[in-house]
């Protein structure tokens, strides 16, 4: 059966918007602080943990969400060149 | 050090055992068209699609410059890895998939086939099979240096580096143009997981005899004595604000996806959409094991070893083996010298084996078959291409034998270079303005400025191609807007072709 909705297309948007912004709070300049060992370790968890799950969580929520056909590029061609 | 018996035994053994593995794909397939040869479509299972991924991008960089890189930039180096490599998943669902789908309408084979497809523009092909090949050839040549060297040093001198490159050179070509992208393909997966298991077994005996396995007092030691390592802009000064965004973009979009060779496999090979979806999820957890073991020897050899000059650090593995393990004990030092040269091989080869297949391609392809018209049958097309790789590949082993500068600068900027073509890639999936007059403005400008920042500027190590990446943005949504819109049959076949190829695949 045909599944018709396309709320994957807010999820991807959510998604996009999100990793963005932690990838540019991790680059935010003058932080943290040169020669600051402690500032360095606090900042790497602050940014970069989110960001890996930011990505990873709206990947399977993406993956659950979109359906696909169990076809392969072969299956494909085979139906392409198959007389309809 | 080895003896140099052992080294030719271990080299020769390691090149029957890559060369049987090649030729076991080649002989277990079906090569249907110059597109299955090139880029092994429907024929790769995901596991192996993985594993090439992986061992083709990375390179002897695993073993030689990156400990030294980390011993160099510390942990914050570390850090801006880990800011990219997570992206791989995000740029593949919403650009790689979409040429994935587009391909299994289209058949393309190398990377300027989708550019092609969409902007139908000569020039722009030409521009962009330049490009790529500049951006691929080299690395073969400076691949096989590397591990002409690893065997070099491995034996004192006992296997000349001579020897080691034209042995490396014949076992590479016997499967690459026979098996085409299976061979390569197959070969990969082995000499990935051995690459990633000799790359750890040399960390944990290292760490085992250094700091009695402890991480922690590794840590300590290096925090009490070089407390610079875990802090901004990291001991040498490398990773200041503007490089820890300039270069973590340049690997996230120039390294993972632009250079053409994983291009091919991120986009071309998969059979499915499955395989699609495993790759997006495993590849940053691969990368992530690979530069962590890849970091804490940079932090060992700081820890052990400190106050090193650059180019001593970029050999850190043997100075390591040689320096503190031998004193410990002579036969787990010579297992580590063993590990660390069949590593070298190991992930060198893989690496240049797919870039001689994709360059192959790109002349073959782009040039002969699509801007000279050349036309071929079948069996003519495959002769043309195994050619083209013997060529190539002795072409390759001849500068490995005496590099020129050239190849040392050619590689410096092959991730910047491809980095402009990417918004145009974009431009191409998403946006029906963009136009071929555009694409080629936007691909030539990107380039030259890439080139400039590099040779003028002299601010290529801090923003790469990320310069030229704006340049080739802003150029591709001016000159689009100033020239016609692109004919309305073009944008429905293309378009059309990616409509049909979801719809057969999604059910949403």
């Amino acid at each position: 059966m045909e599944i018709n909705n396309k709320d994957y297309k807010k999820t991807e948007k959510w998604w996009l918007g999100l990793v963005v912004f932690f990838y540019l709070l991790y680059n935010l300049p003058g932080f943290p602080p040169y020669g600051d060992p402690i500032a360095a370790i606090w900042h790497g968890i602050f940014t970069l943990v989110p960001l890996w799950f930011v990505i990873y969580y709206g990947l399977f929520k993406l993956l659950r969400s979109r359906k696909f056909r169990e076809l392969n590029s072969d299956t494909l061609h085979q139906e392409m060149n198959s007389p309809e | 050090m080895l003896s140099s018996n052992l080294v030719w035994v271990l080299f020769i053994s390691y090149s029957l055992i890559v060369v049987s593995v090649g030729i076991y794909a080649w002989r277990n397939q079906n090569i249907k068209s110059i597109e299955n040869y090139y880029t092994g479509k429907g024929s790769i299972s995901w596991f192996v699609l993985i594993m090439t991924y992986i061992a083709s991008l990375m390179s002897t960089w695993v073993f030689f410059a990156g400990p030294g890189g980390y011993y160099r930039g510390g942990l914050v180096f570390w850090l801006s890895e880990l800011s990219y490599i997570p992206l791989f998943p995000v740029i593949t669902y919403f650009v790689m998939n979409k040429v994935w789908l587009l391909n299994c309408e289209r058949h393309y084979v190398t990377p300027a086939d989708i550019y092609d497809d969409r902007f139908r523009s000569p020039v722009l092909r030409a521009i962009l099979a330049i490009v790529f090949l500049i951006s691929s050839l080299p690395y073969v040549a400076s691949v096989l240096v590397a591990c002409g060297k690893a065997a070099d040093m491995a034996s004192g001198g006992g296997v000349s580096y001579t020897s080691a490159i034209l042995i490396m050179g014949i076992t590479m070509l016997i499967y690459v143009v026979l098996g085409g992208m299976r061979s390569v393909a197959w070969t990969d997966t082995l000499q990935g997981w051995l690459f990633i298991i000799l790359l750890w077994v040399i960390v944990l005996s290292t760490l085992s005899v250094g700091f009695g396995g402890s991480l922690g007092r590794a840590v300590a030691n290096v925090w009490q004595n070089t407390n610079s390592w875990f802090s901004y802009p990291g001991p040498d000064g490398w990773v200041p604000y503007a490089a820890r965004l300039g270069y973590p973009l340049s690997c996230a979009i120039g390294w993972t996806i632009m250079l053409p060779h994983v291009f091919v496999r991120a986009a071309y090979t998969g059979q499915d959409l499955q395989t699609q979806q495993r790759l997006m999820i495993s590849v940053p957890i691969l990368q992530v094991f690979v530069w962590t073991g890849t970091m804490v020897i940079g932090l060992l050899g700081i820890a052990l070893v400190p106050g090193l000059g650059s180019g001593e650090t970029e050999l850190i593995i043997p100075y390591l083996i040689q320096n503190i393990i031998q004193d410990h004990g002579p036969t787990l030092a010579y297992i580590l010298m063993s590990g660390f040269f069949i590593g070298a091989l190991a992930v060198g080869m893989s690496t240049a084996n797919s870039f001689l297949l994709v360059a192959g391609s790109i002349i073959s392809e782009d040039f002969l078959d699509k801007l000279f018209k050349l036309k071929l049958s079948y069996n003519q097309k495959m002769n043309v291409a195994r050619g083209i790789i013997i060529i190539l590949g002795i072409g390759s082993v001849i500068i490995a034998l005496n590099p020129p500068n050239l190849v040392w600068t050619l590689i410096m900027f092959a991730i910047a270079i491809v980095m402009p073509l990417f918004p145009v890639l974009v431009g191409a999936l998403y946006w029906k303005r963009a136009t071929a007059p555009a694409a080629v403005i936007a691909t030539a400008a990107g380039v030259i400025t890439v080139l400039l920042t590099y040779f003028s500027w002299g601010i290529g190590n801090t923003w790469y191609g990320a310069i030229g990446m704006i340049v080739s943005t802003v150029l591709l949504i001016i000159v689009s807007y100033l020239t016609p819109e692109t004919n309305k049959e073009i944008l429905d076949d293309f378009y059309g072709a990616l409509k049909k190829a979801e719809s057969k695949f999604y059910l949403n």
